[in-house]
């Protein structure tokens, strides 16, 4: 058992920071580094991303992440799901994550449905011989009926979508990174989308919800921590933090309730009770 | 914090740990991926074309073809049976000019993949050898197809081919891995590395014997491990003798040696890519 018990940590960052050497126009060709570093100019100015961030996500719960565009929520996400390697600080993880879902991670569009939901599962780490017994619950979650043995290039953008999600969320993960999700596919496959992840949880899944929608995270989530400059402004109870950001924020950044799938959310992923029977 | 009372993590970035070990190890973990990159690699390469696979066989013998033609004229008095001599050289150039290309582009292909799972860098180069080798097999019956048209005889020592495979996989890896990890951080090294390749592709004896040029350049020429390779490859095929255990051991050294040095390169900066790609 990776995963510990309910309520004792399953993400623990300590003054962690995340440094991107971010040369002023990096030379991307020998030529120009050479011609650079002679003339002194290879100068590097730095980005933190994340800066001495020092935070506990809890087993079973879920914990919104908050801020403007740049504050650092998807690198918190990339550096707990191991992809990240911080420049300082210490990063403990507790149970295997989820990828973070995306459109077409390593997706070949000459290959069929089928020969492009081998390659992404072994991608995740899974044993092929896995994968042929996960695939009659992958092709039925997908929904692409004969097009699952179709080249990819034939599909249409939602196709390729739930193909994706249907393989990434074949097995329950400990931990379910979300990067402003469900803003793929037609409403009834964001409503079975919610459905599953809301299983997830229930069964004990450690979910991080990153998402501009502060109703969802509100909603949602337990607690919640606003993130601004790569800094922690705020963390504690989800309404809170919410209500502590939501003056700040410039108008018409936050998705108004009802877009980018925020009622399919609203309706599934219902917020869990605080110590429930472990699961 | 206090975490005596806490199991142990699965990951914890305190740990000590050692680089080339851990991808040794998640390479290992991760075979079944190494071997759907292979198979996507061999297969996807000619998929929307007509004569698909059959295009692995095809390529190296036009290629041939096409060279015996130039060539004849200028070699034909002092080698005998030059098709297969030619095409001998030549599929196993082949095999080590795509392997390190395809190792550059995959893994420069790969950031997408790369920034939403956590995966092992090398698996790219090395499924691209990989690749190249399953090619190298398939090539393997024109250059017997054409062996019996020239009369050039099966002989005992053809069991030395899988040893000589053996070490060109190995120094094509260790090359494909040094490249890979440069790659990254330098777009241009493609470009360039395909003139270097054009360059080593005259230099290795592919197209001509050594001892058909002037001494003292063709005693030169055999110190390059490429020329090497090739011969190492081609002797046992095209002459028939056994290479001698001192020709073997130099490109064993050069073989593990190239290879070690780039598992190293690679590992070194293996935490750096993700910054980069």
């Amino acid at each position: 058992m990776t995963a510990g018990p309910a309520g004792s940590p399953a993400i623990l960052l300590d003054g962690v920071s995340v440094v991107f050497r971010r040369t002023l126009n990096p030379p991307t060709s020998m030529k120009e580094y050479v011609i650079r570093a002679l003339r002194g100019g290879l100068s590097a100015a730095t980005c933190r991303a994340l800066d001495d961030v020092s935070l506990e996500i809890r087993q079973g719960e879920v914990f919104g992440v908050i801020g403007r565009n740049g504050a650092g929520k998807t690198t918190l996400l990339r550096v707990a799901s191991r992809i990240l390697r911080p420049t300082e600080g210490r990063v403990r993880v507790w149970g295997t994550a989820a990828p973070l879902l995306g459109v077409g991670a390593g997706f070949n569009y000459d290959l069929t449905g089928r020969e492009n939901a081998f390659v992404y599962s072994s991608i995740l780490g899974r044993r092929r011989s896995e994968t042929a017994r996960l695939m009659e619950a992958i092709v039925d979650f997908a929904e692409l009926g004969d097009y699952f043995d179709s080249p990819l290039r034939t599909y249409s953008q939602g196709m390729v979508a739930r193909l994706g999600f249907a393989v990434a969320m074949a097995v329950r993960p400990d931990l379910l990174l979300l990067d402003e999700v469900l803003g793929v596919g037609d409403e009834a496959f964001r409503e079975k989308c919610a459905v599953r992840f809301d299983e997830f949880r229930r069964a004990g899944t450690t979910v991080v919800l990153v998402s501009h929608s502060l109703a969802s995270v509100e909603q949602l989530c337990h607690r919640a921590v606003w993130l601004e400059g790569g800094k922690v402004r705020a963390m504690g109870e989800a309404k809170e933090v919410v209500a502590a950001y939501a003056p700040s924020r410039p108008a018409g950044e936050s998705a108004p309730v009802g877009r980018e799938g925020t009622d399919a959310e609203r309706g599934s992923i219902r917020r869990g009770e605080r110590g429930r029977s472990h699961g | 914090m206090t975490a005596t009372d806490l199991p142990a993590p699965l990951y914890d970035t305190a740990a000590r740990r050692n680089l080339l070990w851990q991808e040794i190890a998640d390479l290992w973990r991760y075979r079944d991926l190494l071997a759907e990159l292979i198979r996507r690699n061999v297969t996807a390469r000619y998929k929307r074309s007509v004569l698909g696979m059959l295009w692995t066989l095809l390529d190296p013998m036009l290629t041939m073809l096409v060279m015996a033609v130039v060539f004849t004229a200028l070699f034909v008095r002092t080698v005998e049976a030059y098709p297969v001599f030619l095409l001998s050289g030549l599929i196993l150039w082949n095999f080590f000019q795509q392997s390190t290309n395809q190792a550059m582009t995959d893994f420069v292909n790969s950031s997408q993949v790369f920034g939403k799972v956590r995966l092992p860098g090398s698996v790219f180069s090395t499924a691209a050898v990989g690749a190249g080798l399953v090619n190298l097999l398939i090539s393997m019956i024109p250059l017997a197809a054409l062996m019996v048209a020239f009369g050039v005889g099966f002989r005992p020592s053809l069991l030395f081919v899988p040893v000589a495979v053996l070490l060109a996989g190995l120094f094509t890896l260790g090359a494909s891995l040094i490249l890979a990890s440069w790659v990254v951080f330098f777009a241009d090294l493609q470009n360039a590395y395909g003139i270097l390749l054009r360059l080593l592709f005259y230099l290795s004896g592919v197209i001509f014997a050594a001892q058909q040029l002037p001494e003292p350049v063709g005693r030169w020429l055999a110190y390059l491990p490429t020329y090497q390779m090739v011969a190492l490859f081609r002797q046992p095929i095209y002459q028939g003798t056994w290479p001698a255990p001192a020709d073997v051991a130099c490109f064993a050294v050069w073989a593990v040696g190239l290879f070690l040095v780039g598992l190293w390169l690679f590992t070194r900066r293996a935490d750096e890519y993700i910054y980069r790609l």
